[in-house]
């Protein structure tokens, strides 16, 4: 169809009610006449509704921890950061970062070097996970 | 100026979201740990400038989403892989049934992988309107560009999703 050109660089904007209404009901009327430019936008709203409703892995035990050691360090909290190892990802690595972060509130001071941190998940694995939708 | 009681609730309001974000940037924990420890550093450095009225959210998203596109033109650090499933993981709502988190899972994991195909830039859009749910304007201002460039790459990274995932899941 002629218009279809014109019609498809519209379609992400009328699926994220961008258009003005004029132009959005031209993209309507033009994508009750077309099947290819209506399962374009079908597509399109299929994809958006998998984007939006995949999901993130929750925040590793301990991190928040880490994060707020950090605020409490500061203004030596990037020479702190340093210093920390980088995240073993092991289970009990919340525990040892909460040693570690009540350290920082007791002494006030850097901690040396080797002392067991934690930032990150409690599997072996480091690979995020993104399930699920919504629709 | 933040106080540190107001950092601490600062960090107790916003890191699990802005962990979910950097989770959907980078593709794997590690390197969003990385990522949001980065990112609430340089707050903290600039805390000085921070004035209480302003949205402390979208400050974090901006200096989160800058370091992430920084380091990915400087020095391609922070790795990108396909999306296994992991204990603990938190699905979106509504996943369901066993049978239905299955499927969502595979789903996930190509959505995933291809998100982790995308140009830098062209993520971070996707992430922030269509995963994070933000609108162009928030985007825009996020990435340091104009909203027209944000409707642009919404575009060929929908296009490339859509070319990607769609021989697996009808999209
Ligand atoms: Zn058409």
């Amino acid at each position: 169809m002629m218009f279809c050109a014109v019609v498809e660089p519209l379609l992400d904007l009328y699926l994220d009610d961008r258009l003005v209404p004029v132009q959005a009901r031209w993209v309507e009327k033009h994508a009750a006449r077309c099947h290819a430019c209506a399962a374009k936008l079908a597509a399109g709203r299929r994809l958006k509704a998998a984007l939006r409703g995949t999901g993130a892995p929750a925040m590793p035990d301990g991190f928040k921890a880490r994060l707020l050691a950090l605020a409490q360090a500061m203004p030596s909290a990037k020479a702190l950061a340093e210093e920390l190892p980088s995240p073993d990802l092991r289970p009990s690595a919340a525990l040892a970062f909460g040693l570690a972060a009540l350290a920082v509130f007791v002494s006030g001071s850097l901690l040396g070097p080797g002392l067991p941190s934690q930032a990150c998940s409690d599997s072996g694995s480091s690979v995020c996970f993104f399930g699920g939708r919504d629709k | 100026m933040i106080a540190r009681e107001k950092l601490d609730e600062l960090i107790e309001t916003h890191s699990a979201k802005a962990y979910q974000a950097a989770c959907r940037l980078t593709g794997n924990q590690a390197d969003a740990c990385d990522l949001v420890q980065e990112a609430f550093l340089r707050i903290i450095e600039k805390k000085d400038l921070f004035d209480p009225g302003f949205d402390f959210g979208g400050w974090m998203y901006r200096i989160m989403f800058r370091v992430y596109l920084n380091s990915r033109r400087s020095r391609e650090r922070l790795r990108e892989v396909p999306l296994e499933p992991e204990a603990g993981s938190v699905p979106a709502a509504g996943a369901g049934s066993p049978e239905r988190a299955a499927e969502n899972s595979e789903l996930g994991r190509s959505i995933g992988a291809a998100l982790a195909g995308l140009p830098a830039e062209l993520r971070a859009c996707v992430v922030l309107v269509d995963m994070e749910g933000m609108d162009y304007e928030f985007a825009a201002e996020t990435l340091g560009c104009p909203v027209g460039s944000v409707a642009g790459r919404l575009f060929r990274a929908r296009r490339a999703l859509r070319a990607a995932l769609g021989p697996m899941e009808g999209i």
